[in-house]
């Protein structure tokens, strides 16, 4: 057993995974670079959140080899389960458990750290949405009604955190697994014009909030009211542009430094990296990024079963979508939303996600070849 | 299980597709924004790390003759907010707190700053901050984060409202005087405080000095970590001035004490008290031209300005019959009355239609045609000369001459195209009819009507009378249409005594006066004698400018000048008012005025100039509604000349009521 275990576990991507490992470590360059200044006025090491972050990928790392060597196969029965658990969790955070920041309420405080459940539960509902989709008959009106049903009640708990970015995130992994699902294109269209029509609704019903409404104002014309949500965009765009081509250096960005963006070890990594390392740097981000997904596609093309093809598909989608949102967010490309960069920004459960959503891709590759049976060994 | 379908393959191939459109685009902009852009962006992030703080130069001091302050500066304490960011609202409570005010008053200061500063400048949420309140906030800095207090150059006028009109105010520049400042070329701010009234606005660009700057490296939060560069302001220069804050002083507390007088004077003509609402004294060196007090009533503590008023108060000073921000010194025209005489008696001699020993039957009144025009005494003077018509101020001596130089001026056919008419060429000659040049911005001309002033009056008005003529034909208004550009002697005799609509300021009578003093020359009236730099330098000095000279023989000059010795003695008509000054040591020459108002209680006038022998001093006083010249106006000056001389100013008592 040992031996087909290590065979399988050869049989994983190396690419992928050494351009996750690349990220990992760019993103931990940035966030020293980003945080060590504020931490040192404070009076606090200035590798604080340098390390935590390197606990979080080696514990990120470790789910995902774990959830490598498991046959993705076996996880199909656990899929109820899992989604159960993680509607519970953001049932769990409107309470009063949940805990505040930055106005949402997004998060859980579990003693010394706090979990986003929100990040967990894009990664088990892929889980759950490609377990029932390879069950169900392709284009079948039954699979499609049970994948939106399964998708939407997540994303309206998220959306009332509120963490419009992470609903979005839903929306897209439930149309990318729906289209390799095999539903027809003109089913498509209609379900995209619906959710075009609610995301229209909710707006004129003030289900959206000012900020998010003046965000997105910022985001169509970032002068605005700079003193507010334009300020975020504009500092991000300085610091971007200003890195030029080859950047100003590692712990060099004059932006980085005087800390003019806000939650740039987060939400906004990419500025550090863009402007500490130039076009050179963001654009090698970018091809990093490039790479992996493609990998993650070409375990959607490998895999044995509809179940494999639909699940690396919606990880596919997760990291496509959010690569997107966050670098185009930074580049006003997107309007801002608190969607992380996967594997580049400071935050333990995104990166566990990102991780496990990987390894969840691991298995399938390792797992795309019969067993051949034990007594022929 | 088989192999993966083609359908499959396909939709994948689309996502891939679509994965690497995703990455072109942010490639594409991320070049557009780095690479394109990048020299934009450099740019920017370097504006957003050095913040620049300007430094208020102190402004230049207002010294009187002697070097005593009259505009000085003081430090004062502000507390500023910073906006960029803006505090959270616990901090905003808490200041509101220290400061004494709401939260909502905090909110408005701040709103209403931030409407004026551009970017992001800190805003000024109070001055004049009391000490142990900064100090507090220094304590307890922790507590304050965007809070910051320190002190900045206002002026402050040591003596209130001393020399208020001559000095002006200073206040925020507004929008048009930034724009009329940067026309200029100069480097003005919002915010700047410049001055908007008097000496200070007239002398603004000495006054203003060079701000400074401060060149500072400052984090997102807006927090210092190093000063980059400095550049101290440089203060303003300072204005010595010709004015004697001594005498000034005088003049305005005899004014101020003329007034209170004056109202409680029965006037027998309109049946009610003296209103006596303001008045001006101008006191003048007749050898320079330099002003050594300039009065105006009602006046004003500048003081109130410098930190800003309410529009109530503002309004109160402005509007309204008061008005204490007009200088009557050098802006209320008004007819002279009798002081006008040795005008008209300067263009008779001259024009030799009269010599000094002329003289003139006075029953009272005077014909001319079938109007009747009366003398101030109804019994009349006699037979007068030049020296008992001046000192009597007989009016039928003057309506004689002027009704002379009117057939003078009708033999030489003065008016537009031809010579000018001979009286009003010689009030012009003595400074009427346009500014004296005076270094203050308020300054009036006044009016000098003649010949070709009333052509023009009436050919600019001609459609309208005569469309009020069609409506509503009468004598008047035919005559206003058809003949409304005609001089009538009427007018040259009325004018004569310094009536009609001939209009004169107080400063513009009293160089007139030096000029007579002096032996002919008239002085273009100065404040400002230097000005000096902070370190002591002279920068500029005012040498005495000659704006003419009287076409007037300098016999003609003495006579006149002798004759106004009378007046202060009897029977001249301010004797009374002079009862008691030694003018055998101090000869006081002068001549007083009342002049007529429609609807309103007769202008009291007094011109004097002192020692009559050698004139050292020109006084000149007017009081609106004052009564008599020889009531109100003669024992002001009076008052005034005691107190130059160093006699014991004596009380203004409302004396006799003689013309």
């Amino acid at each position: 057993m040992d031996r087909d275990r290590v065979r399988e576990l050869a049989r994983v991507d190396p690419a992928m995974v050494a351009a996750a490992l690349l990220l990992v470590g760019v993103g931990l360059t940035a966030i020293y670079s980003a945080t060590r200044g504020r931490l040192l006025e404070a009076g606090t090491p200035p590798t604080l959140y340098l390390k935590r972050q390197a606990i979080y990928a080696a514990l990120g790392l470790a789910v995902g080899v774990l959830l490598t060597v498991v046959d993705y196969r076996r996880l199909k029965a656990y899929a109820p389960a899992v989604y159960a658990l993680s509607v519970l969790l953001l049932l769990l955070v409107l309470t009063p458990v949940g805990a505040r920041r930055l106005g949402a309420q997004r998060w859980i405080d579990v003693g010394i750290f706090q979990i986003q459940p929100s990040e967990l539960a894009k990664v088990s509902t892929t889980l759950a949405l490609a377990a029932w989709l390879a069950d169900s008959p392709p284009g079948s009106r039954r699979g499609l009604v049970g994948a939106i049903g399964l998708v939407g009640l997540p994303a309206l708990l998220t959306f009332f955190q509120p963490d419009l970015g992470t609903v979005l995130v839903f929306m897209a992994v439930l149309v990318v697994a729906v289209f390799l699902w095999g539903v027809r294109l003109r089913t498509m269209l209609l379900l995209a014009v619906t959710g075009l029509a609610l995301g229209l609704v909710a707006l004129r019903v003030g289900l959206i909030h000012d900020y998010q409404l003046a965000r997105l104002r910022a985001f169509l014309d970032p002068s605005s009211d700079p003193e507010r949500a334009g300020y975020n965009l504009e500092q991000s765009l300085i610091t971007i542009g200003s890195g030029g081509l080859t950047g100003k250096g590692l712990f060099r960005g004059t932006q980085t430094n005087l800390s003019f963006v806000p939650v740039q070890h987060t939400d906004f990594i990419f500025t550090v990296i863009a402007e500490e390392g130039g076009f050179v740097a963001a654009a090698g981000v970018l091809i990093l990024f490039l790479v992996l997904i493609n990998r993650v596609l070409k375990a959607t093309a490998v895999a044995r079963d509809p179940f494999g093809r639909l699940l690396a598909g919606g990880v596919a989608a997760i990291l496509a979508f959010q690569l997107s949102v966050n670098a185009g967010m930074t580049m006003g490309l997107a309007p801002i939303t608190g969607i992380p960069l996967p594997f580049v920004s400071y935050g333990g459960s995104s990166m566990v996600a990102s991780f496990a959503s990987l390894g969840l891709v691991g298995s399938i590759t390792a797992h795309r070849l019969p067993r051949r049976p034990a007594g022929r060994r | 299980m088989s192999a993966v379908s083609d359908p499959h393959l396909t939709r994948v191939r689309v996502l891939r597709a679509a994965v690497a459109v995703a990455v072109a685009i942010l490639a594409t902009r991320l070049w557009y924004l780095q690479v394109l852009e990048g020299g934009y962006y450099r740019q920017a992030a370097l504006t957003n790390m050095v913040k620049l703080v300007y430094l208020p130069a102190p402004r230049g001091r207002i010294l009187d003759r002697t070097g005593r302050p009259l505009a000085d500066v003081r430090p004062s304490w502000v507390v500023r907010v910073s906006r960029d960011p803006l505090p959270g609202q616990e901090i905003l409570n808490r200041l509101a707190g220290v400061l004494g005010i709401t939260p909502e008053e905090l909110k408005r200061r701040l709103d209403q700053a931030s409407a004026r500063l551009p970017g992001y400048a800190p805003a000024v949420v109070a001055q004049d901050v009391p000490e142990e309140k900064v100090f507090y906030l220094a304590e307890h800095e922790d507590e304050f984060p965007g809070v910051e207090a320190d002190t900045v150059p206002v002026r402050t006028y040591a003596l209130g409202s001393l020399a208020a009109n001559v000095l002006g105010y200073v206040g925020e520049i507004g929008k048009e005087g930034l724009e009329a400042m940067r026309a200029r070329g100069l480097d003005y701010r919002p915010g700047d405080v410049v001055g908007q009234y008097g000496l200070e606005a007239q002398y603004e660009t000495d006054l203003h000095g060079k701000r400074g700057t401060l060149k500072l490296l400052v984090n997102a939060a807006g927090r210092v970590l190093r000063e980059l560069g400095r550049e101290d302001p440089v203060p303003g220069n300072d204005l010595v001035l010709t004015l004697d804050g001594r005498i000034q002083a005088l003049a305005e507390e005899s004014l101020d004490q003329t007034l209170e007088a004056a109202r409680s004077v029965y006037d027998r003509d309109s049946g009610k008290r003296l209103a006596a609402t303001g008045g001006a004294v101008v006191v003048l060196d007749p050898k320079t031209g330099g002003v050594l007090a300039l009065a105006s009533r009602p006046t004003f503590d500048p003081n109130e300005f410098v930190l800003g008023m309410s529009a109530e108060r503002w309004k109160a000073l402005t509007e309204g019959p008061e008005r204490p921000l007009f200088d009557r010194a050098v802006a209320a025209a008004l007819p002279p009355g009798s002081t006008f005489k040795v005008v008209t008696a300067a263009a008779a001699l001259s024009s030799e239609v009269f010599t000094p020993s002329t003289t003139v039957k006075c029953p009272g009144f005077f014909k001319l045609g079938n109007q009747t025009f009366r003398d101030w005494l109804p019994s009349g003077h006699g037979s007068v000369s030049l020296r008992a018509a001046l000192v009597e101020s007989c009016d039928v001596y003057f309506y004689t001459a002027g009704s002379r130089l009117y057939e003078l001026d009708e033999k030489r056919g003065a008016g537009p195209g031809g010579p000018e008419d001979a009286l009003p060429a010689m009030a012009r000659a003595f400074g009427f009819g346009r500014p004296t040049g005076i270094d203050l911005p308020e300054e009036q001309s006044g009016l000098v009507p003649d010949r070709a002033w009333l052509r023009q009056q009436w050919e600019r008005n001609r459609a309208r009378w005569c469309r009020e003529y069609a409506e509503r034909p009468s004598r008047e208004t035919e005559e206003r249409c058809l003949r409304g550009w005609r001089w009538y002697p009427g007018y040259s005799v009325n004018m004569a005594i310094g009536q009609g609509d001939l209009a004169v300021t107080p400063l513009q009578l009293a160089v007139a006066y030096a000029a007579l003093a002096n032996g002919g020359t008239i002085y273009r009236p100065h404040l400002v004698q230097k000005v000096v730099s902070p370190s002591g330098a002279v920068i500029r000095e005012v040498t005495p400018k000659v704006g003419g000279t009287l076409p007037v023989p300098p016999s003609a000059l003495a006579a006149i000048r002798a004759s106004l010795a009378g007046v202060t003695r009897p029977p001249g008509t301010a004797a009374g008012a002079f009862l008691g000054f030694p003018l055998d040591r101090i000869p006081v020459a002068g001549k007083t005025g009342t002049a007529e108002r429609q609807g309103k209680q007769p202008t009291s006038w007094f011109a004097a100039f002192a020692p009559a022998d050698d004139p050292q001093y020109v006084v000149v006083a007017m009081v609106e509604e004052g009564g008599h010249g020889a009531e109100t106006a003669a024992p002001l000056v009076r008052r005034v000349l005691q107190g130059i001389f160093g006699l014991e100013p004596t009380p203004v008592v409302p004396g006799a009521r003689a013309d």
